[in-house]
């Protein structure tokens, strides 16, 4: 064995001074109504594992927040954390929270910073990685630790979410990430975890330039079907517009669109351009609601690539059943009004 | 008005497979289109042209094919197109692809409006356009829908934690749409003929954006693909509605789909 590989375990100067620059996860969270979103929580206990690992702190950040939300953090694996507050601070705005979180970046140096891959980690953390001229992996579906390069393992989603790919930057630090909420498993509280939290004030911010002015509340263009997250699809198994219209519902409550079969398009329930299939559209939804529908080799070709597939039809012997995720023999009327009551008992 | 759109080329997704019990990915018809949201976003970048008038540039950074995702954007509408194409650009991770894309729009410089796409459909990136925006030091406004000039405002309706919002900013400024934005236009078959015989693309290598290799040298490799388990399918049950209607709402939550 030759020595240069000897010293490189022992440590070699470069990497012991490396290793003192950059250390500690933080985790950036997010407060809603009365405590952390759940996905910061999992975040936090994603952060401890891997901080764990590498034998060093989990730091939490939190943006004009009250002391409460930074003691749950500590319950849920943060050593400290730090509340940021200041003019500019009180409401989102990308410039303000930017340059606080870079600033306390500078005097932390953090090896890893996570995001959730909300609307909050998507606007902040690329403009952080590009101040920093650090990685950034958006909307990871897990992470990890490479202990012999000591630098962070992300699971990214590829085409979609069809397959993920392992990326890691061995030598630039710190490295950013951010994860897609409802991923991570809930991790437990240990309400007497010790810890601190600091609040850390600013009064020099730059002024937010994006002026938010509230919820919209005109009319939307409909996304095209083929970009639905969810689909509700009809085919005559429904039995009749009533039908259609609990479909409807389910559909809006479930945020996705309304489609049909061609039989559902013959007797009007639908326009040419929610029909699915080979005469229509082609699709690749997350979640495909088939209610009512056989499963003509014409319909099923228009939905191959469909993630989740549900079928409810009143014949055991329906051709969708086999390429069904989960098929349901029952009538497929009264299961979409018992879904629309169950979903309207359970608070979104 | 000047507007720069960035746009990116990539596989068409409709024409891969994957096999996630071989774990093998196979690409059945290679087809090169401008990537979704991208569209869209030129879509927005023309509908602002058509309204107010504006001078809309396309910028691409690619392979030299990418040439024809830029001849679309100008049958469509586009007033004129840059391909950013080197070898020394290859295999070149997200930051330096904002930084040279930064680089690029800095030379188009002076102009109004930046407009890139959010999402990337082949590699799921997020991230180019707030990259853009931290780099040439513009306020930013991202998953945008729907954009109109107000008096030298830009008003947009944008996403916020998949609810729309409104918000404005003064130019200028950069604006990543959303895919779920409007869908883009057909161009007309004689513009489709005019962007290929009297169009030009202007080519820039690494060297015109005066990039040094030490700047284009990647710092993310990837350590492999992971599959996500087959789909375990023709799992038929039967039972009165209501138990039906639990089933199925218990798997939605097991998949989080709700």
């Amino acid at each position: 064995m030759d020595l240069d590989f000897l010293q490189s375990l022992m440590g070699g100067e470069e990497m012991a001074a490396a290793e003192t620059a950059y250390q500690d996860i933080w985790v950036v969270g997010e407060v809603s109504g009365e405590g952390l979103t759940p996905a910061t929580r999992a975040l936090l206990g994603k952060a401890r594992d891997m901080a764990n690992a590498l034998g060093v702190y989990v730091k939490g950040v939190l943006f004009s927040a009250p002391e409460s939300a930074g003691s749950e953090m500590i319950s849920y694996g943060a050593d400290t954390v730090y509340l940021l507050e200041g003019a500019g601070l009180e409401s989102f705005a990308v410039e303000p929270y930017a340059e606080a979180l870079a600033r306390q970046i500078e005097n932390g140096r953090p090896e890893i910073v996570l995001f959730n891959a909300t609307s909050l980690g998507g606007e902040l953390a690329p403009r952080l990685a590009a101040r920093f001229r650090a990685p950034l992996f958006t909307h990871c579906m897990d992470l990890g630790i490479d202990e012999a390069q000591r630098a962070l393992l992300a699971t990214v989603p590829r085409l979609g979410g069809e397959y993920y790919e392992i990326l890691i930057s061995p030598s630039l630090r710190p490295q950013f990430a951010t994860v897609e909420p409802g991923v991570l498993p809930a991790p437990f509280a240990d309400p007497y975890r010790f810890g601190s939290v600091e609040r850390v004030t600013f009064d020099d911010l730059p002024a937010g330039r994006v002026e938010m002015l509230g919820p919209y509340a005109g009319g939307l263009p409909e996304p095209p079907l083929s970009r639905s997250r969810v689909i509700v699809c009809v085919g005559r198994g429904v039995q009749d517009t009533e039908g259609v219209e609990l479909a409807r519902r389910l559909a809006a409550k479930l945020g996705g669109l309304l489609a049909g079969t061609r039989g559902a398009l013959d007797e009007g329930w639908i326009s040419e351009e929610q029909l699915v299939g080979m005469a229509g559209r082609t699709v690749r939804p997350a979640l495909y609601i088939a209610c009512g529908v056989a499963g003509a080799i014409q319909h099923m070709l228009g939905i191959a690539k469909t993630e989740c597939l549900i079928a409810i039809n009143t014949d055991p012997k329906a051709e969708i059943f086999p390429y069904a995720d989960l098929g349901v023999v029952a009538d497929a009327k009264a299961v979409l009004e018992e879904l629309n009551k169950k979903l309207d008992n359970t608070p979104a | 008005m000047r507007i720069v759109v960035a746009i990116k080329q990539i596989l068409d997704p409709e024409g891969i497979t994957v096999n996630r019990r071989r774990e093998r990915i196979f690409i059945n018809r290679e087809e090169r289109i401008i990537n979704p949201a991208d569209k869209c976003t030129l879509e927005a970048a023309l509908r602002l042209k058509d309204a107010h008038g504006a001078e809309v540039i396309a910028l691409s950074l690619g392979k030299p094919a990418a040439d024809d995702a830029l001849r679309e954007a100008l049958a469509m509408g586009a007033d004129s197109a840059v391909l950013i194409s080197d070898k020394a650009l290859a295999g070149m991770d997200a930051p330096t692809a904002a930084m040279v894309l930064a680089r690029a729009i800095e030379r188009l410089a002076p102009f109004d409006l930046v407009l890139a796409g959010q999402t990337a459909a082949d590699t799921g990136g997020d991230q180019t356009a707030g990259r853009l925006a931290e780099l040439l030091g513009l306020p930013q406004v991202l998953q945008a829908l729907e954009l109109s000039l107000d008096g030298g405002r830009l008003q947009v309706v944008r996403l916020w934690d998949g609810k729309p919002v409104r918000a404005a900013v003064s130019l200028p400024a950069l604006v990543a749409v959303s895919p779920l934005a409007p869908p883009a236009r057909y161009p007309h078959g004689a513009r489709i003929m005019n962007a290929y015989r009297q169009m030009q693309v202007s080519v820039w290598t690494a060297q015109d954006l005066g990039l040094t290799p030490e700047e284009l040298t990647p710092n993310i490799e990837s350590r492999g693909q992971v599959f996500p388990p087959e789909r375990e399918l023709g799992t038929v049950v039967e039972g009165p509605p209501a138990q039906m209607a639990g089933e199925i709402l218990s798997l939605l939550r097991m998949r989080r789909l709700i």
